[in-house]
């Protein structure tokens, strides 16, 4: 018995493409409501971007551009390695560049040029719910939401202020989306969370280990928590620069060089590429 | 521009690939050319333990497809299990089975450690509880390895056990020592966690079972144990295990009649709940009655079938609160697809979590240096206190223009 040689178009059976899609719209419905889905395995790993992959597979259609980027870099192994995936499944075009893309698989990054109208970007969730580490109860949790009340929220990122001086939330940086339910809008860096107010496109977080849908529908207002003192900030990169294009206004990562300096590069691979293609062009004006 | 930093790829991916191949047939000890690959009847045949594992966790009963996983796998169980649960994802799912009636099992071993007389009989059959563990070398020379080296005993009374034994459990629900089961023909429909999520507090029994069956081998060994020795509310006494020979019966779909479409390999365990300590049993109208765990699982998988029903009685106490107790903590730990995949996920990049997380670390460490140097006009404490809680916009703090 060979399995692969008799897959159907997007790996998954219809039936589960139609668990993911009514999700998707309730998802889409109850912006920022964590809807409960059947996940199947998919033959990626739980933590790998299972949820984002079964959304990706149940929404794919034939004349979907795809691109699957993670931590801002297409060539990194596990985007690699959706994408390959995809490929296989659909045969469907695939791009790097965020412009020529309907359909956006990431893991941590949204696209350092934001989104237009007409993309949906899936974010691979790991924790769906902003509220699991303040409230481990999943039954009370959900009648937090239900209530609006984060309290407990707002008394940890005060306690924060107290104990640092700062809000210490690093990523998972917890939203309010259009007044009414706090997201965690995934390990997306500070940086990432403005282009989610007003996004022109859709975006849809899938959980797959946690089974849960929820998304961002296009034109929401999204706002980091924060305090009119304590205000939600994003990272700071004071003099810092990119060491391939020279971009001090992108997010950027450190790393270190052989020689133990450290040194700055652009964490949207594909960004960057565009800043360097421009600036030649610029030199050969 | 010089220095680029190291990026992974299509090519290393194929090589790994390769590599793992290279593993698979023998490469990690090149030098030695007495080392082999087991092929899928060698696994299938001499490794029924690892075969049965692995389709319990898989949830899917399919021997020959569980050996090429653990081969594919090179005995790692749990990514076997998790090769056998991605294709059985794919497989259209065409009904239910009849519920099985054990009562009628095949039974290769029975046994029971409340009564020592139980209606039927014990037999022991084929298990190592009370085997010497000692490693035999002699194992190893090719003669004794073959079914055919095997003597089972010659008299046929010892070979033949009863076709049907009754329930030990049935026997305790006639003493009114344990609740009567519903009336089978009021039973909900089964809630199957592969077509519907499972939603807390109160998950359906089904799914719960479902869950714990599926569940790790060891995750379910380590949360039983853990209530054994306190941290739950239960232990049990074995009414009951008994592995054996069930028919699996589906109605015809054209003749709409019942048939037997083969037989699986059964272990199936029913716990009396007599408590930590104290002893358990709660009042009920019918008077004190004990709860029943129930386990069962694919193949001959004894400590997970005892586990699942230590468990499975956990977790029929909600009021109760060790940890084995929680429905949640136990339930969404146990899956070892879920928890060996998120744990492997480490692994994966987390540069920009790292720099988030960096960047909080650093502009802490600068707002305490300001707040010991004077610099600060107040502790934080004090502003937050005096200040009115109000949501920022998103954009207007951004420092850092893009």
């Amino acid at each position: 018995m060979t399995p692969a040689t008799s897959l159907p178009y997007a790996y998954l059976d219809e039936f589960m493409k139609a668990c993911v899609r009514k999700a998707v719209l309730k998802a889409v419905c109850i912006p920022g409501y964590q809807v409960p889905y059947v996940s199947e395995e998919v033959p990626i790993a739980r933590g790998f971007g299972s949820g984002g992959l079964q959304i990706t597979l149940s929404l794919i259609g034939a004349d979907d551009v795809v691109k699957v980027f993670d931590e801002g870099d297409d060539q990194t192994v596990n985007a690699v390695n959706l994408r390959r995936f995809i490929v296989d499944v659909t045969s469907n075009a695939t791009t790097n560049d965020p412009a020529e893309a309907t359909l956006i698989q990431s893991r941590h990054r949204i696209p350092e040029e934001g989104l237009r109208l007409g993309q949906i970007l899936v974010l691979q969730s790991a924790f769906p719910d902003a509220l699991r580490f303040f409230e481990t109860n999943e039954a009370v949790a959900r009648r937090m939401h239900a209530e609006a009340d984060y309290s407990k929220l707002w008394l940890r990122l005060y306690e924060s202020i107290v104990d640092n001086h700062e809000i210490m939330i690093g990523g998972r940086y917890p939203v309010l989306i259009n007044g009414r339910y706090v997201l965690d809008p995934t390990h997306v860096p500070r940086w990432d969370l403005p282009k989610l107010h007003d996004c022109s496109g859709i975006v849809l977080f899938g959980a797959g280990r946690e089974k849960r849908i929820y998304a961002i529908p296009p034109h929401s207002r999204v706002e980091p928590l924060g305090f009119t003192d304590h205000p939600f900030r994003v990272e700071r990169f004071e003099g810092a620069a990119c060491h391939l294009c020279g971009s001090s206004h992108s997010f950027l990562t450190q790393f270190w060089r052989d020689d133990g300096s450290p040194a700055w590069v652009c964490s949207d691979s594909n960004w960057c590429e565009k800043q360097r293609a421009a600036l030649v062009q610029e030199a050969n004006a | 521009m010089g220095y680029s930093v190291v990026r992974g790829g299509e090519r290393a991916m194929r090589e790994a690939e390769g590599l793992i191949d290279a593993f698979r047939k023998g490469l990690v000890h090149p030098e030695r050319d007495d080392l082999s690959a087991p092929q899928p009847e060698a696994i299938e045949g001499g490794l029924r333990f690892a075969v049965y594992k692995v389709m319990s966790e898989a949830g899917i009963y399919a021997p020959r497809l569980a050996a090429i996983a653990i081969q594919q796998a090179e005995g790692d169980l749990m990514e076997a299990a998790f090769l056998l649960r991605a294709f059985r994802a794919c497989l259209p799912r065409w009904g239910t089975t009849l519920p099985a009636d054990t009562a009628e099992m095949r039974a290769i071993r029975r046994i029971s450690a409340a009564f020592k007389e139980v209606p039927g009989g014990q037999f022991l059959g084929p298990t190592r509880d009370y085997t010497v563990r000692l490693l035999k070398e002699a194992l190893q020379s090719g003669s004794n390895q073959q079914a055919g080296g095997v003597e089972l005993a010659a008299d046929p009374d010892l070979q033949q056990l009863p076709a049907a034994m009754p329930k030990v459990a049935d026997v305790l629900r006639r003493c009114g020592l344990v609740a009567p089961l519903p009336d089978s023909s009021e039973n909900a429909p089964i809630h199957d966690i592969t077509m519907r999520p499972m939603r807390f507090p109160r998950p359906a029994r089904s799914a719960r079972l479902q869950a714990l069956a599926r569940g790790e081998t060891g995750a379910l060994t380590a949360l039983a144990y853990s209530s054994l020795r306190g941290y739950g509310h239960v232990h049990p006494t074995i009414a009951e295990l008994r592995v054996g020979f069930v028919p699996v019966r589906v109605i015809h779909p054209e003749l709409g009649e019942e048939v037997s479409i083969g037989e699986i390999l059964l272990t199936e365990c029913e716990s009396i709940a007599t408590g930590v300590g104290m002893i358990s049993s709660h009042n009920t109208k019918c008077g004190p009655q004990f709860e029943l765990g129930y386990g069962a699982s694919f193949g001959q998988n004894e400590t997970k079938a005892i586990a699942m029903s230590v468990l499975d009685a956990n977790l029929s106490q909600p009021q109760a609160k060790g940890p084995a107790d929680d429905q949640e903590f136990v339930l969404y730990h146990i899956d070892g697809v879920e928890s060996s995949g998120f744990v492997d996920h480490l692994k994966l990049p987390h540069y920009m979590l790292f720099t988030s997380i960096l960047d909080r670390v650093n502009a802490a460490a600068e707002a305490q240096a300001a707040a010991e140097s004077g610099n600060l006009p107040a502790s934080g404490a004090d502003t937050v206190t005096s200040a009115k809680v109000r949501l920022m916009g998103s954009v207007v703090s951004k420092e850092v223009g893009s």
